[in-house]
Formats: structure tokens, C-alpha cells, sequence
């Protein structure tokens, strides 16, 4: 992928993360006036409103300072180039194939433990999603010492 | 036919310090990171044979005579 492709990519990015920002801004005001200020589609809307709005919005200002700056678009496209390469490819592979390993036994593992002692699922989840990150990283930093 | 399991030794850092490269010269040439190069020196990893092919022709040489290859009868 060259350069001119990763920053049209980022723009569509920036935009579609903005138009999903929009959308959650206008559903948590319609909440706000309707009253619902608690809750949480409430909290949850709010969030995804800043988070995607402020994250598209930096993307574009990235987008406007790299397209005007060769050097900075020559050190992008050079990391773009050491991103791919066969290395870390394999290293990313390998900790993913690692943290999926995992993950699985610990989905397996948590069903086993919430059917015993009779828990919803739902409150073990938010603990799934760190694991398989964690796990994730882990295996990336091993991997990377160990290859 | 017992199973057989193959080492791969290389002679990357004695080649590149022959020719004067660095490290970082090294990994330029053949597009890949320092970290790649540590690696393949202290044979952590082993390249794949489009890699071992680039860094054989920096030298001028064939894979052959930078990588090593031993076969073991698996015991």
C-alpha cells in the first residue's frame, strides 16, 4: 500500500468515525431532552459520541499535516514498509493464533464456572474482552523476545 | 523413513562485518527492521526463502553460503 492510499484510507476512516460520532450526539441529546439523563444507553451514547467524534476530528487534522509534509509522509511510508515485513507479520500471527488459544479455554473455563454457580454471563464478559487483550500483548512481547 | 528435523545456522554477522555494514545497513538493503537482523544473526528466527534470497545477494553469494542447513534424524 502506498502512501497517497493509507491517507485516503484514513480520511474515509476520520469521516465514517465522525458520522457514527454524529449519530450518538444526536441520539444522547434527543435522550438529555427527553429527560433520560441516566442510565446506560445514556452513558454509553455519550461516550461513543466524544470518543468517535474527537478521534475522527484528530484523524483529519493527521491527514491535513502529513499531506503537507513530505518528510513526515517519506517516515509513514517507511513504517508502513517495516510493519509489513515478514517478522513482525509472523509475530502477530503467532500472538494472535496465542491469545485466540487461550481466550477459548477461558470462554470455555467461565460458561463452566457461571453454569455452577449460576452468574449471568454479561458481568463476565467486560473481564473476557481485557483478558484477550492481555493475552494478546503477552504473547506479542514473548514472541518477540523469544524469535 | 524416520522423521527429520533441520537447523538452520547462517553467517550474516560474520559476512556483514567483513563487508562493513551495519546492522541497520543491513536491514535497509534487504527492507526489514534491526530488530529482524538481531534476530536472524542470533538465530532466533529464520527467514523465509525470499528473505534468505535478498540477504544472499547483498553479499554476492548464494543462500547456500549464508545459510547453513544440518539435517537430524529425529532420535
Amino acid at each position: 500500500m502506498n502512501i497517497r492510499k493509507h491517507l485516503k484510507g484514513q480520511l474515509l476512516f476520520a469521516f465514517a468515525s465522525m458520522v457514527i460520532g454524529v449519530i450518538a450526539l444526536v441520539i444522547f441529546i434527543l435522550l438529555a431532552l427527553n429527560g433520560t439523563v441516566r442510565g446506560n444507553i445514556f452513558v454509553y451514547t455519550g461516550t461513543v459520541a466524544i470518543g468517535f467524534l474527537l478521534g475522527g476530528i484528530l484523524l483529519v487534522v493527521d491527514y491535513f499535516i502529513t499531506s503537507r509534509n513530505p518528510s513526515r509522509k517519506k517516515r509513514i511510508e517507511k513504517q508502513m514498509e517495516l510493519n509489513n515485513e515478514e517478522r513482525k507479520i509472523f509475530l502477530r500471527t503467532k500472538s494472535g493464533n496465542e491469545a485466540f488459544g487461550f481466550s477459548l479455554w477461558l470462554v470455555m473455563g467461565l460458561w463452566g464456572l457461571s453454569t455452577l454457580v449460576n452468574t449471568s454471563l454479561n458481568t463476565i464478559f467486560p473481564f473476557l474482552l481485557g483478558f484477550m487483550f492481555l493475552s494478546y500483548l503477552v504473547s506479542m512481547v514473548v514472541n518477540t523476545q523469544k524469535y | 523413513m524416520p522423521p527429520r528435523r533441520t537447523n538452520i545456522q547462517n553467517k550474516i554477522k560474520l559476512l556483514r562485518e567483513q563487508n562493513g555494514f551495519t546492522q541497520q545497513d543491513l536491514a535497509e538493503k534487504v527492507s526489514v527492521s534491526r530488530q529482524t537482523i538481531i534476530s536472524l544473526e542470533s538465530g532466533r528466527y529464520n527467514p523465509s526463502i525470499f528473505l534468505a534470497y535478498h540477504i544472499a545477494r547483498v553479499f554476492n553469494l548464494t543462500i547456500e553460503d549464508v545459510f547453513l542447513f544440518e539435517e537430524k534424524n529425529k532420535e
